[in-house]
């Protein structure tokens, strides 16, 4: 395990966002991260853990 | 994280670093020194549990419900005793590459010790086991496994808190 999978930011809230995620969303409780939309976050059970730049996370996606 | 509490964390941890080495993010040999560090009872100079973002964020989540101002051996143990399955499952249901049933943490029994293994009775059955992270382990000591290691001894009290834990996720899941 140990790598979490990776999100697209759509959407920020107060203390949530909402990701996008291989064409699904999902909301994740984000008081670890410091994030804006656009922006990709590594994701575990419903809590953003990390942001990531978004060449590791196309990497992580299988995108590049 | 207080001394020994890191070295608590890395015994927990490191037994699935292994799949960092199948990412080719680690090598063997780091990751071979980084477990003789840790099962000499001493701790790597660098900041190894920051490679563990998912572990790491989840006892940072854990330690605030707890109202705890750091991660702490209750704060690890709560994790990776009792909330891992669930972080485990949730993953594979969204990568499915790697295998949960080996990632898991699972309490035991140990059955035999020999030159640095031991067999464990566990509810996945008896199979072997590294005693590098509990040298200690006896005969009929209870323990927690993770992938090929026994992470540490663990109580009566805590051994069936997991096996209650494990029938209650068993039956949700």
């Amino acid at each position: 395990m140990c790598q979490s999978p990776v999100g697209k930011v759509i959407k920020v809230n107060d203390s949530t966002i909402l990701i996008e995620h291989k064409g699904k969303t999902r909301e994740l409780d984000s008081k670890l991260v410091d994030v804006k939309v656009g922006e990709y976050v590594m994701f575990s059970l419903n809590i953003a853990i990390d942001k990531i730049d978004e060449e590791e996370a196309k990497m992580i996606l299988g995108e590049l | 994280m207080k001394i020994e509490d890191r070295k608590l964390f890395l015994k927990y941890a490191l037994p699935c670093a292994s799949t960092f080495v199948t990412r080719g993010t680690l090598t063997q040999e780091h990751l071979n020194d980084l477990i003789r560090t840790v099962s000499d009872d001493n701790l790597p100079n660098e900041n190894v549990e920051e490679m563990f973002k998912v572990a790491n964020a989840m006892c940072k989540i854990i330690a605030m419900r707890m109202n705890k101002s750091s991660i702490d051996s209750e704060v690890i143990r709560q994790y990776f005793l009792l909330e891992h399955s669930k972080v485990v499952d949730d993953r594979y249901e969204l990568m499915r590459d790697f295998n949960p049933i080996d990632c898991k943490t699972y309490a035991g029994i140990v059955t035999k010790t020999e030159n640095g293994h031991a067999i464990v009775k566990t509810s996945r059955g008896e199979r072997e086991y590294k005693t590098l992270f509990a040298k200690n382990a006896r005969e009929k000591d209870m323990v927690v496994v993770h992938f090929d290691f026994i992470v540490e001894l663990i109580t009566e009290d805590t051994f069936k808190k997991m096996q209650t834990a494990e029938l209650e996720y068993g039956k949700r899941n």
